[in-house]
């Protein structure tokens, strides 16, 4: 974990459009390639699919599935390439949750391009044009939409349940048409607004129970891995604890709804200060400011978001050394030798602190001369205080990434810290 | 072993050696440790200690924005508070939601409940959660000695600031709503808890202080357990511009020990813990989250300031806090540091911890240190215990949570050589057992407090005896909160698989209310147990789930099942205990016997469950508390909430009311909140709608009735829109039709009051022209031609404030020759987005009509324009270009004019008007605001609302007829029955009265009708008759009636004829109007006379007066105009155009002043010869009368005179007596001749009057009303051929209130007020002037009466001056002068409204909504309207039975006293929220629908709905049929009952007697 936690957060279904990645592999090879591997995958031309084909192509649920995936891992690898940024915690919304495994190295990129395109091509099956209908309802009381869900369901025999509880003033109902249409007169009659949402299938409902076992089974051909970051699961709300829940929780996410509010709690109970939208639009970036809107969304797809997010890491990079000078304050000391703690901690310590208040003075950063000797001083002091070398690697890893000097000290060998 | 004795210092003395192996207490449980078994809490967003840990450890960031929820009710209550709305809310750790609360659950009313503060609210719903969460809820601590010890950040009445109680009841609950001490007892008072309950105050280290106070009461002995908690909320949240106490942090965010503190952060809280001695805790089998071992406070001393901390003072009481607890520093693992993250604060605070530690150890950096203000913020007197609730969550996980904002340390602070780390990381925590903790609280009074805390000691194993059929009895208030206590249960159990099945069973059977709705489950272990909660939630069959539900009532026959009545649950609760009994003699329950009492349980019984546990080693566990139905919960509503703005027609027009052919009406209602032009738009602190707001009202409503762009014509503003705090005015545009021309009216009222005010005129037409008219401004010539002077108008700032972006749209002004100005504008995307909804975006078209304007230095306002005419909207961005018209006339006069055009940026014409102008304020430091009120007043006579039947006229009364007894009314009452005498005869003199009065007695008469026999026939030409001549017969009966000992009230009708001026054109007799006030006084002195005046003119009926002579009686006086009753008001007199000139100002002539020595005549010849340098005046007073007063007079006159310097020459003295004409006429020409001519005439002679009618004789009376009256008259008709400006009469408000003892002056000062209408009427300019009293000088204050208490203002002398210049320029006969108090008039209501209609008056302020009591005389009774109400109420118990009438009004009484509108019949009332106020109030609704039948103890015996209804019909029913009395009591019982009532109500029995009986 760093000092100032970010969440990268991939799209779901919806914001796609056509041309989304074309600038992108126009500047960025990995971009480009990116689309390549999905091609090659599918054997479907990926790039012509995203940047040449019509809207309502596009829209089909067996092609914006893929799409929405392959243009979010290109982000993703253009992202991390171009801020060299770290981020503490992935998660995605319902298809972006396949996104969100795969940038967390849990799915291999060729695997989840073809998971999404199974997972679109069932859904598309599993029930017939014009009978299912979701609306998206503009209100904070969600419980009372679920009670209503309840209701009508049990009134008119039908399916009719909460699929997406989207952000503190949106949830999102799926159902059988007319449920749906009942609920839409309900909210009318009560002057809250709500929306018909252009969509062909009734996602994360009941009626999505033919989807789950077929998807079960695709998912248990592939080779899953334990996630290099946490990844947050939208049944769950909650981080995914091991690779072996991963065809469990996607199966499930078809038929349950898609708890995004409890993801993005999950951030904010955990000291999240930012996230980074990832794939087409900047829905979750919209969601994040109705729900949390003091942790700040970057849309990666946006210039603005493009440019707000540098002025971020900016803002948020510590200086080097008085950020050692703060490791050195956060350690724990289990050395009662007085001797030893005086040369071994307190001279170093305060050596550091003057070479802190020196560099501040001047209003710079430190020089490569500089960073080596605080580093040295901060080494110093943890071995002295007796500091565990697990945790003196994790405090000099964490270092290194807080203050993106990394690069500086590439030989580095952190074992032998 | 007890801590407190040892000597740690002898102990530690030889520290340095590194000895370390003395004073660790055993780890058992010592005699001094608390332990902490029970905790709730809602820290921030977070709503369970759970949620609350789970941010800590998490690392979450609690501060974010005020949430929108809380919005709305904060804005109101600051805009109750302060009258302003809510700002931009600083960052804070907010609490979701404040306003959920669930009365019932604590059997308190709702209505009683919407009037706690939520403070109150919230700390009860949260310490009853910890109590459940201790396992001692239901009756497990009842009559315990349990004590309550809070801090509370108290609102300090501000929940209900603005609240106007409209009852007694109301108001008592109020007030305990809003006492925060309450907040302690409200926990006591529920669980019937007899300990301590304290509200401990030491600022921010408050709730330490607290958890302190109470370990000491619980080690002291005092009491058994305690409840401690913090509550800080605030209800109004801090704003981003508020000046605050210098140590708010601007992010909102507490950095502490870092670099980038920038002071505290604040946050809201409410905790609670449950603390018992740790032997008790581990012997009683609870649950432990840690231990208090030890605890100190101290205080700063003298420090460098009394908010400043003191390290020397902390290291202080840390260590006695060691030294008490008896542990060793350096098994202290974790410090919860104070950490408010200010630049003093922090090092400070590592400082005393350093030397703490030092006295000790020289070890460093060993011991972690954070705080949960960087989580949160700072939650002032709940932060102490918020520190320790993170502590012994810690404890619970064994794990370091991080503390945040910490990337390089406090420079101030040198971490190396301290004893601290900053735990900046998530860690588990590891140590020696027990891991061992201090927690800081420091307040900033220099209280401060120290607590150690140690790691619960290990449980011993668990039960090991044989696995056995377990009950679990749950209950709720409903069948959905039985469900959710399951669910509740089930999802914790699951969660927490060490639970174990005897435990949860333990917890809950005893430790849970047994409420309505109730299950058993029978289980042999957990896993049954878990497999029965989802078979009880599904509502499968199954035996070993019993369910049923049982409400004990007085009576349960006919209720059906669900009912029990007391000798059931007598008898089921005895089978319960012998059941529970045998279990307990054999050790164990057999499955049938548990069975049996779910049987009994579920059928109502009480059981005690606690025997089922007796002798096993089981203990209590945490489990989920009972959550209830929370609901919102708020103040009664003080505004009305704005309708949703997208029904709205348009932001300014809201409703298109009324669809007429030739009448439309238009409405809005309008706040500061709902409207920003009205809302952002202010002078003098109120809400004024901005003008131009008008035309677009006017542009949008004549747009949509014409179907395109109006031409406008002839705006005039009148009054604005004025709104204060969150007053939602209703604002109407009324208009009317002919054709294609529109007029349209704008007004406005506030809510729920009668009175319009009007505030513009204007008239609308279809606009010709092509909409693109092309017509253009050339801009470029302009610019070069002008001076850039500036970025913005800053347009008088002083007088008007506008806020928020949506004002700033100007850019640049330029300035041209003569007057000339432009303005470019440009609005940025927010407003531009803002303006789309407006056709002329008012903010911008307020700039652009300004602009003319902008030279003056002094303000103007809106006046009035001749044309506006748009053939377009606004433009986003453009120019508004100000050209004067009639420049010339500028230098003169107050009234500014000038043409505006508005372009677009390449000078296209959006739109013009045409001479647009505005007139100067001429008093802009008081303009609109509450300084001076109104101060002049008219009277108006309004048609009075119809009114009851005549009652039919019986013989008893006495018909006294003067010159008209040939009256046909005369005629037909003496025909149905009426004595008819003459008035002449029975007046004659004093004997006659007597005697006749005598007879009135004797004969038992009600009523007499007495026809005044005013008419002077001379008064045409000038009166001759007496003006007592009328009044004499009057006095002289009512006196005498007065003095005899009347059987009964004696109803005394006088009719006059002509007496008031009703219509325009009445012209009134002064000698009638004389009786009219003499009898307002007369009918105040005598209880059992009541006197009123019917006035009638020649044209009135004899049927519609004998209806009102005969019929109830309304307001003392009214007058019959065209057969319609018409009743007096009060009414403002309208607003004084501006620019009017003074009367005083250009006089060149000689004032005549009478009274003239007075201190009014004085001030007057003062502020006339200042004002008016060609004016002289002559004050004429009489020389011989009250020689005393007027050698004390004359030397006041001569210091006066001195004071008048250079002006002395123009004042003179002359002596005259102006009851005698010849002398009068005398002295009037010698000052023609002498001073020159009398332009001015001001008649302020008079003496006071004095004393009851019964105690003065007719003579002492006359002398009175002579001065006045005979004066008036005769200076009338003295200086009829003088060139007079103006005839000043001054009266008093006695004429028109009367007062009792007063009927002489009120009499005298009656015929002024009328006498100046009948001048009036002749051409002459006389006006009457109603005073209150001259403050300085005058009557009043020469007789010791002084303003104090007065529901009228007493005027200056200055002040007066200017005042009565003001109303000499008005046109009316009659004003009353001098502003009202409206507090004043609010208290004194009932008797001034009483008297003459005041509702106009009260709304003039701003809280003007309503009349402050419900006047409701002889309103129609409530039994038929509750039928309707009723059927709104959901009403339990019924069972099979009829409901009557009874019934229906009981319980609509009963939901109305309590605010509810659920009941049960059998529910008794004071277990429904009632208590003592609520029982009278409970009384007066049932009077009102039954009088006299139900008393104040009846509601004490009888407590129920059904109860009462049935004791009302037995009561009041039908003459005794056998009907059957109260099935409880046997007749028998009766009598004694009532005796015993009796005896209540008279003081000699206890009501404890009674309810015994």
């Amino acid at each position: 974990m760093s000092m100032i936690k970010k969440a990268l957060l991939c799209s779901g279904q919806g914001a796609q459009y056509v041309g989304m990645g074309r600038d992108l592999c126009a500047t960025e090879k990995v971009a480009e390639e990116t689309f390549q591997e999905a091609s090659d995958a599918l054997g479907v031309d990926m790039s012509k699919l995203c940047f040449e084909s019509t809207n309502a192509e596009l829209a089909r649920t067996e092609n914006t599935q893929p799409a929405i995936l392959t243009y979010t891992l290109a982000l993703y690898r253009v992202m991390t390439r171009r801020e060299g940024l770290e981020a503490d915690l992935v998660a995605g919304h319902s298809l972006g949750e396949i996104s969100a495994l795969t940038v967390a190295g849990a799915l291999e990129f060729p695997d989840a391009v073809r998971i999404a395109r199974r997972r679109g091509q069932l859904m598309q099956q599993a029930v017939p044009e014009g009978r299912g209908l979701m609306l998206a309802v503009q209100t904070r009381d969600h419980a009372e939409v679920a009670r209503l869900c309840a209701d009508i369901a049990e009134e008119l025999h039908e399916v009719i349940s909460v699929s997406n509880y989207n952000s503190h003033t949106q949830v999102v109902v799926a159902g059988q048409r007319s449920a749906v249409m009942r609920l839409h007169e309900t909210m009318e009659s009560r002057g809250i607004r709500s929306v018909i949402l252009n969509v062909s299938v009734p996602f994360h409902c009941a009626l999505m129970e033919p989807v789950a076992e077929a998807l079960r089974e695709e998912l248990g051909r592939v080779r899953v891995s334990e996630p290099r970051i946490p990844v947050l699961s939208n049944v769950t709300g909650r981080p995914y604890e091991s690779a072996a829940d991963v065809a469990d929780l996607l199966t499930r996410q078809v038929v349950e709804p898609v708890r995004w509010v409890d993801d993005l709690k999950y951030l904010r109970m955990n000291g999240f200060m930012y996230a980074v939208e990832l794939g087409p639009g900047d829905t979750l970036t919209k969601f994040m400011r109705h729900t949390y809107a003091e942790i700040w969304a970057f849309p990666y797809d946006r210039e603005k978001g493009r440019t707000d997010l540098g002025r971020m890491i900016e803002r948020t990079t510590y200086p080097f050394v008085s950020r050692a000078l703060g490791v050195a304050a956060a350690t724990r000391n289990t050395n009662f030798d007085a001797a030893e703690y005086e040369s071994g901690v307190v001279k170093p310590y305060h050596q550091l602190r003057k070479l802190s208040v020196a560099i501040d003075r001047e209003s710079r950063g430190a020089t490569p001369d500089e960073a080596r000797q605080a580093l040295d001083l901060l080494l110093t002091i943890l071995r002295t205080k007796g500091v565990h070398p697990d945790e003196r690697r994790l405090r000099v890893e964490e270092l290194l990434r807080d203050t993106r000097m990394a690069d500086s000290f590439a030989p580095l060998d952190l074992d032998g810290l | 072993m007890t801590a407190a004795n040892r000597d740690l210092d002898a102990l530690l003395s030889d520290v340095d050696t590194g000895d370390f192996d003395l004073l660790e207490a055993d780890s058992g449980a010592d005699d001094a440790a608390v332990a902490v078994i029970g905790m709730a809490a809602r820290v921030g967003e977070t709503t369970s200690p759970a949620e609350f840990w789970a941010a800590v450890s998490g690392g979450a960031d609690l501060i974010g924005d005020f949430p929108e929820a809380r919005r709305a009710d904060a804005d109101a209550l600051k805009v109750a508070a302060v009258g302003e709305p809510l700002g931009a809310a600083l960052p804070y750790g907010y609490l979701g939601r404040v306003d959920l609360f669930d009365p019932e659950r604590f059997a308190i009313s709702p209505g009683e409940a919407a009037l706690m503060d939520p403070h109150q609210r919230l700390f009860l719903t949260v310490a009853m959660q910890a109590v459940e969460d201790s396992g001692y809820g239901g009756d497990a601590l009842r009559g315990s000695r349990t004590g309550v010890y809070v801090a509370s950040g108290a609102s300090q009445g501000l929940y209900l600031t603005g609240y106007r109680p409209s009852d007694p009841a109301s108001a008592g609950m109020a007030v305990s709503g809003d006492v925060n001490s309450v907040i302690a007892s409200r926990i006591s008072h529920f669980l019937d808890l007899r300990g301590p309950a304290l509200v401990v105050d030491t600022a921010c280290s408050s709730s330490l202080a607290a958890v302190i106070t109470a370990c000491r009461d619980i080690r002291d002995g005092v009491v058994d357990t305690a409840v401690a908690g913090g509550v800080r909320l605030t209800l109004i949240p801090p704003e981003e511009t508020a000046h605050r106490f210098g140590i708010e942090a601007p992010s909102g965010r507490t950095r502490a020990f870092s670099d980038g503190a920038e002071g505290t952060g604040g946050g809201e809280g409410v905790v609670s813990l449950v603390l018992k001695s740790l032997r008790a805790a581990l012997d009683d089998g609870d649950h432990v989250y840690g231990v208090i071992r030890g605890s100190a406070m101290n205080q700063d001393g003298a420090s460098a300031g009394i908010t400043a901390p003191n390290a020397g003072a902390q290291a202080d009481v840390i260590r006695d806090a060691w030294r008490d607890a008896g542990v060793e520093p350096t098994s202290v693992s974790y410090v919860e540091a104070h950490g408010t993250a200010t630049v003093l604060g922090d090092p400070v605070e590592i400082t005393g911890l350093t030397e703490a530690f030092a006295t000790y150890t020289d070890r460093r950096q060993f011991c972690a240190v954070g705080s949960v203000k960087t989580n949160v913020g700072h939650l002032d007197p709940a932060a102490g215990i918020t520190g320790l609730l993170k502590v012994l969550l810690m404890l619970e996980h064994r794990e370091l949570p991080p503390s945040l904002h910490f990337g390089t340390p406090n420079p101030q602070i040198d971490f190396a050589e301290s004893p601290v780390y900053l735990g900046d990381r998530r860690q588990d925590w590891t140590g020696p057992s027990p891991l061992r903790a201090g927690v800081s609280s420091f307040g900033i009074s220099g209280t401060n407090c120290h607590v150690i805390v140690d790691e619960a000691p290990a449980r011993a194993g668990a039960d090991t005896g044989e696995p056995r059929d377990e009950i679990l009895a749950l209950s709720a208030r409903t069948p959905a909160e039985l469900d959710a206590v399951a669910r509740d249960l089930r999802d914790h159990l699951a969660g927490h698989p060490e639970i174990g099945l005897a435990d949860v069973c333990l917890t809950i059977d005893t430790g849970r209310s047994a409420f309505e709705h109730r299950a058993c489950l029978i289980a042999a272990d957990r896993a049954e147990l878990l497999e029965l909660l989802d078979a009880h939630l599904s509502g499968d069959p199954r035996g070993e789930v019993v369910r049923g539900s049982a409400r004990v009532v007085a009576d349960a026959t006919g209720l059906g099942e669900g009912y029990i009545d007391a000798g059931t649950f007598d008898r089921l609760s005895k089978q319960a205990a012998e059941l529970c009994e045998e279990a307990a003699r054999a050790g164990t329950a057999k499955r049938d016997d548990l069975l049996s009492l779910a049987e009994l349980f579920t059928a109502g019984a009480r059981v005690p469950w606690h025997r089922l546990f007796e002798g096993r080693d089981v203990r209590r566990v945490p489990l989920p508390a009972y959550q209830g139905s929370p609901r919102r919960i708020w103040r009664p509503a003080a505004t009305v909430a704005p309708a949703a703005p997208a029904r709205w027609l348009h932001p300014l027009v809201h409703r298109h009311a009324v669809e007429g052919r030739d009448l439309d009406v238009f409405e809005s209602d309008l706040s500061a909140g709902n409207c920003f032009e009205l809302g952002e738009h202010v002078i003098n602190g109120r809400h004024v709608l901005v003008g131009t707001a008008i035309i677009e009202m006017a542009h949008t409503v004549s747009s949509r009735l014409l179907g395109r762009r109006p031409l406008l014509r002839n705006l005039h503003y009148r009054d604005p829109l004025v709104t204060e705090g969150g007053e939602t005015r209703r604002l109407q545009c009324v208009v009317t039709r002919d054709g294609d021309a529109l007029t349209l009216e704008f007004r406005s009222r506030a809510e729920g009051s009668p009175v319009w005010t009007e505030h513009c005129r204007v008239d609308a037409s279809p606009l010709a022209g092509e909409p693109d008219a092309g017509e253009t401004v050339d801009v470029a010539d302009l610019l070069a031609r002008y001076e850039l002077v500036g970025e913005s108008v800053s347009y008088h700032r002083e007088l008007v404030q506008t806020e928020g972006r949506r004002w700033r749209s100007s850019r640049a002004l330029h300035l041209g020759d003569d007057g000339e100005v432009l303005l470019r504008y440009d609005a940025d995307p927010e407003t531009a987005a803002a303006k789309s909804a407006y056709a002329l975006f008012p903010p911008i078209l307020d700039s652009g009509v300004n602009l003319g304007l902008i030279r003056e230095e002094e303000p103007y306002l809106p006046l009035a324009f001749e044309r506006a005419e748009f053939h377009r909207d606004l433009p986003d961005a453009g120019y508004c270009w100000a050209v004067p018209a009639d420049r010339s006339a500028w230098d003169r006069g107050d009234i500014r004019t000038y043409h505006v055009t508005f372009t677009d940026l390449d000078g296209r014409v959006a739109g013009t008007f045409t001479r647009y102008s505005a007139g100067r304020v001429r008093d802009p430091g008081t303009f609109l605001t509450d300084g001076p009120p109104p101060r002049l007043h008219e009277i108006t006579w309004l048609p009075a609302p119809e009114s009851a039947e005549p009652t039919p006229l019986v013989a008893d009364t006495v018909v006294l007829a003067g010159t008209l007894d040939e009256h046909p009314l005369v005629v037909r009452l003496s025909s149905q029955g009426a004595t008819v005498q003459s008035l002449a005869e029975v007046s004659r003199d004093e004997n006659y009265c007597r005697e006749w009065a005598d007879g009135i007695a004797r004969n038992g008469v009600r009523r007499i009708v007495h026809f005044v026999c005013a008419d002077d026939p001379d008064l045409a030409d000038g009166p001759s008759a007496a003006p007592g001549d009328a009044l004499r017969p009057v006095f002289a009966l009512v006196r005498a009636l007065a003095l005899r000992s009347l059987p009964e009230v004696v109803e005394y009708a006088l009719v006059t004829r002509n007496g008031q001026r009703v219509r325009a054109d009445d012209v009134p007799d002064p000698a009638a109007r004389a009786v009219a006030a003499a009898a307002l006084c007369l009918d105040a002195e005598y209880a059992n006379i009541r006197i009123r005046v019917v006035d009638v003119d020649e044209e009135s009926a004899s049927d519609d007066v004998a209806a009102v002579v005969l019929g109830e009686r309304r307001r003392p006086i009214v007058a019959i105009r065209h057969g319609a009753v018409h009743e007096p008001a009060v009414t403002r007199l309208g607003a004084v155009t501006p620019g009017a000139p003074s009367v005083f100002a250009d006089l060149d002539g000689v004032v005549v002043v009478t009274g003239g020595t007075g201190g009014m005549g004085l001030a007057l010849a003062a502020h006339l010869t200042e004002v008016a340098p060609g004016a002289r005046v002559a004050l004429v007073n009489r020389r011989h009368d009250d020689r005393d007063q007027f050698s004390d007079l004359s030397s006041e006159l001569s210091a006066a005179l001195v004071g008048l310097a250079d002006r002395r020459g123009r004042v003179s003295l002359w002596r005259a007596d102006v009851t005698d004409g010849p002398v009068l006429e005398r002295a009037l020409d010698e000052i023609r001749r002498t001073l020159g001519p009398i332009v001015g005439v001001v008649h302020a002679a008079g003496i006071p009057g004095d004393g009851f009618a019964i105690n003065k004789t007719w003579e002492e009376f006359e002398r009175v009303l002579a001065p006045k009256a005979i004066g008036a008259r005769l200076l009338d008709r003295a200086t009829r051929t003088d060139p007079l400006r103006f005839f000043a009469l001054c009266s008093s408000m006695t004429s028109v209130f009367g007062a009792p003892g007063q009927s002489d002056y009120a009499a005298a000062n009656g015929y002024l007020d009328a006498y100046a209408a009948r001048m009036r009427a002749q051409g002459r300019p006389a006006l009457a002037v109603n005073w209150t009293g001259w403050r300085d000088s005058g009557m009043a204050r020469r007789h010791g009466i002084t303003g104090t208490g007065h529901f009228a203002e007493f005027v200056g002398d200055t002040d007066g001056c200017e005042l009565l210049g003001e109303a000499l320029a008005a046109p009316s006969a009659q004003l009353l002068a001098g502003a009202f108090f409206h507090a004043e008039v609010r208290r004194q209501w009932e008797a001034l409204d009483r008297v003459i209609d005041m509702r106009s008056v009260l709304d003039e302020s701003p809280e003007a909504a309503e009349p402050p009591a419900p006047a409701a005389p002889a309103a129609s009774s409530p039994l038929k309207t509750d039928a309707v109400a009723f059927s709104s109420l959901n009403l339990r118990g019924r069972g099979g039975a009829q409901l009557n009438d009874t019934v229906r009004s009981v319980a609509v009484a009963w939901c109305t006293t309590l605010g509810t509108d659920e009941l049960d019949m059998h529910d008794p009332f004071f277990e429904s929220g009632g208590n003592s106020l609520l029982a009278s109030r409970l009384q007066l609704e049932l009077d009102r629908r039954f009088p006299g039948v139900v008393n104040i103890a009846d509601i004490f015996i009888y407590p129920t709905v059904a109860q009462l209804s049935e004791y009302v019909d037995v009561k009041s029913g039908p003459p005794r049929a056998p009907a059957p009395v109260s099935r409880q009591r046997p007749a028998a019982a009766e009598p004694s009952l009532s005796e015993l009532l009796d005896g209540f109500l008279a003081g000699t029995v206890s009501i404890d007697e009674v309810v015994d009986s």
